[in-house]
């Protein structure tokens, strides 16, 4: 199949003797005698013509004669005009509509705003013939009929026209959206500094978390509303609270590090493949996930369960052993809320006692500005 | 370069070489029917191929005989191979 050979198929008698005579100069291949007087053979396609003139001069007939092997059909195919003027057909038909574009596609904006300039850019067009677009008339014009546009970069990839949007940021204010000034700390207030809004608060209040200090408002002496966005410096005592419970008895169970992990493959429901493993743990937990291995064909899961040896420990410790330690463990734990800007004013901690349980309160007292502007 | 014939000569006994350059025949299997130094086929069919040697003459008998491939002094058989004569 793969080689490139001449097919003849030829009659006459003594078609040994022609043969004989023609292997002195070309190579025969499968020569079968078909009849008495039919036979066919193979040559090399290079021998084409001169094996017809050699067997004319050997006095037989050429029945049939015709080329085979992969080469040659992949040749024959050129000489098909069919296929060749579809290619034809193909290659001018790519040609011609790659100039014109035929997609819109507009980046940077909400879905509405890019349909929006899409419609705008579509109805602006000249044509979709790419040379009579002209790009940078197209983004003068989106700029200016968009108020939401701050710049615009429109280029044509292939056949789509790219609209890059870079919208406009307006300023609060200019959007009208202002939010009251909110603490985020319960605190007694010490001292206040009102840059912006009215205030809803005063020195030697107690405000809680969620409190309005100041309102996003001003009103003139007419009473007419102005909205601002509110803004002032609130010195506050803050307390920071945080607390550790001890227990002088206490179970705790630990993993020891051995594990024994089940593989399971699962299609819907049945399991299909499994290594099973003996646990031979006194006390162990488990933690189970499943992966999808594949969900083109067929569901198959793959499910691991991993057993977790355990040990429990009784501990017995007294409260004052570990005392300082666990007022320590308070103390950091309340500190956590506290800023670098903080002041310290006073910390102090309680210990109250129950059952066997010891509960450190630990309560630091800062001095914090909850309006969040800094005044200074 | 290593020569299939000539090796398989060299293993022979007390026999003059000259006598040995005539024609090689190899039969492969019984499928395969290798020729060197013939000179001229005379006979081919699907049931029997001949062929002249120096000296003499084969005879191939088989069932789809075909020659495989034919140059000036080799030839190649292929098909089923049930007997093989030399005259």
């Amino acid at each position: 199949m793969l080689k490139n050979r001449t097919s003849i198929k030829v009659k006459g008698l003594n078609q040994e003797r022609a043969l004989n005579n023609i292997s002195k100069t070309i190579k025969i291949y499968n020569y079968k005698r078909q009849e008495h007087n039919l036979g066919e053979f193979e040559v090399d396609v290079k021998f084409t013509k001169k094996i017809t003139k050699l067997i004319e001069k050997e006095g037989l007939e050429v029945v049939d004669i015709k080329n085979k092997g992969l080469l040659y059909n992949f040749f024959t195919l050129f000489k098909r005009f069919g296929i060749i003027a579809g290619l034809v057909f193909v290659v001018l038909f790519y040609v011609i509509q790659y100039n014109f574009v035929l997609k819109i596609e507009v980046w940077g904006g909400s879905t509405t705003e890019n349909a929006q300039v899409k419609e705008f850019v579509q109805k602006n067009m000249p044509g979709n013939f790419k040379n009579n677009i002209q790009t940078e008339e197209l983004e003068v014009l989106v700029r200016n009929n968009f108020d939401f546009v701050s710049s615009v970069s429109i280029a044509i990839v292939g056949q789509s026209i790219i609209v890059n949007l870079n919208p406009s940021v307006l300023p609060d204010e200019m959007q009208g959206k202002f939010q009251p000034l909110v603490s985020d700390y319960d605190g007694l207030i010490k001292e206040i500094n009102l840059v912006q809004g009215t205030l809803n608060c005063e020195v030697g209040d107690i405000v809680q978390k969620g409190d309005i200090l100041v309102m996003p408002y001003i009103l003139d002496s007419n009473g007419t509303l102005y909205e601002v966005q509110p803004s002032a410096e609130i010195i506050a005592d803050v307390w920071l609270n945080a607390s550790v419970s001890h227990y002088d008895y206490k179970i705790v169970q630990y993993r020891t590090g051995r594990s024994v992990t089940i593989s399971e493959v699962l299609l819907g429901d049945k399991v299909i493949y499994n290594n099973t493993h003996d646990i031979d743990f006194k006390d162990y937990e488990c933690e189970t996930y499943s992966q999808n291995l594949t969900d083109i064909l067929l569901p198959f899961v793959l499910r691991k369960t991993i057993y977790y040896e355990i040990e429990t420990e009784e501990i017995f410790q007294d409260f004052d052993e570990v005392k300082s330690e666990i007022i320590s463990q308070a103390r950091e734990k309340a500190l956590i809320f506290f800023d670098k800007n903080d002041i310290i004013i006073d910390e102090n901690y309680s210990i109250s006692e129950g059952a066997g349980c010891h509960i450190v309160n630990y309560t630091i007292s800062v001095q914090k500005n909850i309006g969040g502007n800094d005044a200074s | 370069m290593f020569n299939f014939f000539e090796e398989i000569k060299k293993k022979a006994g007390d026999i003059d070489n000259n006598l040995l350059n005539d024609y090689n025949i190899i039969n492969l299997s019984g499928k395969l029917l290798y020729v060197e130094g013939h000179q001229g086929v005379t006979i081919v069919n699907s049931e029997m191929l001949a062929f002249k040697i120096k000296r003499g003459r084969v005879v191939v008998e088989g069932e789809g005989l075909f020659l495989c491939e034919l140059t000036d002094n080799t030839l190649t058989v292929q098909g089923k191979i049930n007997k093989m004569e030399i005259f």
